[in-house]
């Protein structure tokens, strides 16, 4: 039963990498801003649930929405302030901005929390559920499950709101946003806000299971990419879906390559598949012109 | 007297470093249609994107419906009435017809004669099309979207610039007439153009843009009489403009 057992965790994990997937997504596509602190939004969920120690299930939900809201507020400010008024000169201000953004972050978590590889104790009720040979923990089904719903509600925004409209026109012409009249600040701020909270919000429903360490947000923005670059940017659904390869690909290789080079393997198979597939899963419908 | 809509006075526009558009005065009446006539690299789009604040530009005067937009940015010109509808048409290829139109017609969007069922008159064969991904449609119907997406924000005057780029002469002689229809509902029109004499034609007054610069201005006639239209400035008239786009 081992491949079931792969499949479950994978799927499980590749939902919650989806979901930090789909931050970066909209940030790269609506503002062309490719967001190398994308992971370190991430360990802010991770350290900011760890230091409220949630002790029962209503305080670990309240804890999640606490570091979404921090999340996008941090995110709001870093647009706001330091990306905003490079985006319309040319050069590439915004790589430095974000790389620093990041080595920032890691830098004052090391001081913050010296003691590397904390997690907390499993908020939710129940450990672990055994079913057809496949054990599986159910914070981690939770975390995926929620991912998963929290997908679904960023696509709803996307599809379905006004928001989502703006975003999409952005995403597709930015001098017609203009000339519509959308105000593509505020777009752009609550672009940037989102896809931190969704990470912080990964992060958050990661830190059960998963011990976390200043260098992990590096790692987490290496995958966040993968799943953005693999998924294509026509539609969300291709970076879901790369999410899910990435998390099954991950458990499979642990479980058939010894150690470290299981990371090898996995970047090894994504590699083929840019080469083969370099637009993506999901392209775009039409051909830009 | 007619009421002036857009007043423009030593109005300089950049590109980068390069001064494209150099101290250029303009002005156009509500609900009048004046042409601004000019060859290739005159300046004439980068005029249009200083107008509506997107590119970096300096002016003596610039004042819409008598009120001071300078410090406006692009999208709260575009909701004082000052709608351009840009060369390059910046459609939303990826959403349909109906979804293009109706991106800027937000809760927040003014109420007006330009609504959906209004475009569809306008346009038919936006109708036809409604459901269709607006980078399916030919070179004339994205301009036709253009426009009506531009309409339906109820500009009080409205900036085309060459919407009859690169389309057919059947083509350009529908869009001419609706531009007409447009400006008879009301709407000032500056009309950006190469196809000299359809745009005079329709408009009262007209400029000639050259190197940056307003190098004739005057009604309709006077400039279809004067030397300038002949002299090479403008280029040939529309037969020789090339018709896949």
């Amino acid at each position: 039963m081992a491949v079931l057992q792969i499949i479950a965790t994978g799927v499980l994990q590749g939902l919650i990498y989806a979901l930090i997937g789909l931050g970066l997504y909209l940030i790269f596509n609506v503002m062309r801003v490719v967001n190398f602190a994308h992971g370190y939004f991430v360990l802010i969920g991770m350290y900011g649930v760890l230091s409220l120690k949630p002790s029962s299930l209503a305080d670990f939900a309240v804890a999640l929405l606490f570091v979404a809201a921090v999340a996008a507020a941090f995110g709001y400010l870093v647009e706001r302030f330091l990306i905003e008024s490079t985006l319309d000169k040319s050069g590439h201000a915004q790589l430095v901005i974000t790389l620093s953004i990041g080595v920032a972050l890691q830098y004052l978590f090391q001081v913050l929390y010296p003691e590397p590889y904390q997690t907390i104790r499993n908020p939710w009720p129940i450990d672990a559920i055994n079913t057809l040979g496949v054990t599986i923990s159910f914070a981690r089904l939770a975390a995926g499950t929620v991912s998963l719903v929290l997908a679904l509600a960023l696509s709803w925004l996307i599809y379905r709101t006004r928001l989502g409209v703006y975003m999409r026109a952005c995403a597709e012409s930015l001098n017609g946003a203009m000339f519509v009249g959308v105000n593509v600040r505020r777009v752009y701020r609550s672009t940037f806000a989102l896809g931190a909270a969704a990470a912080a919000v990964a992060g958050g429903l990661l830190i059960p299971f998963q011990p976390v360490s200043p260098l992990y947000g590096l790692e987490l923005t290496v995958k966040a990419f993968i799943v953005v670059v693999i998924g294509g940017s026509g539609a969300l659904w291709g970076t879901v879906t790369a999410g899910v390869l990435l998390g099954v690909a991950e458990a499979a290789s642990s479980v058939y390559v010894s150690g470290s080079l299981a990371s090898s393997v996995i970047y090894g198979a994504f590699l083929l598949i840019i080469l083969f597939r370099p637009q993506g899963l999901a392209r775009k419908r039409v051909a830009r012109t | 007297m007619m009421k002036t809509a857009l007043s423009v006075e030593g109005f300089s526009v950049w590109r980068g470093r390069s001064e494209i558009v150099r101290s250029v005065d303009l002005e156009v009446g509500q609900g009048e249609l004046v042409c601004l006539l000019g060859s290739n690299g005159a300046g004439k789009t980068t005029l249009t994107e200083g107008l509506l604040g997107t590119i970096p530009a300096r002016a003596g005067k610039l004042e819409f419906d008598g009120r001071p937009i300078a410090g406006l940015r692009p999208w709260h010109r575009v909701r004082a009435g000052l709608v351009l509808v840009p060369q390059e048409r910046s459609l939303f290829v990826g959403m349909t017809v109906e979804e293009n139109l109706l991106v800027g017609a937000g809760p927040r969007a003014k109420a007006g004669p330009f609504d959906l069922a209004a475009m569809y008159d306008l346009f038919p064969r936006l109708k036809d099309r409604a459901g269709q991904l607006a980078g399916t449609l030919s070179g004339g119907e994205r301009s036709m979207l253009a426009i009506a997406r531009g309409l339906m924000l109820q500009p009080r005057t409205l900036v085309l610039d060459e919407p009859s780029l690169g389309l057919a002469p059947v083509i350009v002689q529908v869009i001419m007439k609706t531009i007409g229809e447009i400006n008879a509902a009301g709407v000032g029109v500056l009309l950006i153009e190469q196809n000299v004499h359809q745009a005079l034609a329709l408009a009262s007054r007209g400029y000639v843009l050259e190197g940056g610069k307003i190098v004739a201005a005057g009604t309709a006639e006077s400039l279809l009489a004067s030397s300038l239209l002949e002299s090479g400035y403008l280029g040939t008239t529309t037969s020789t403009r090339e018709e896949a786009r």
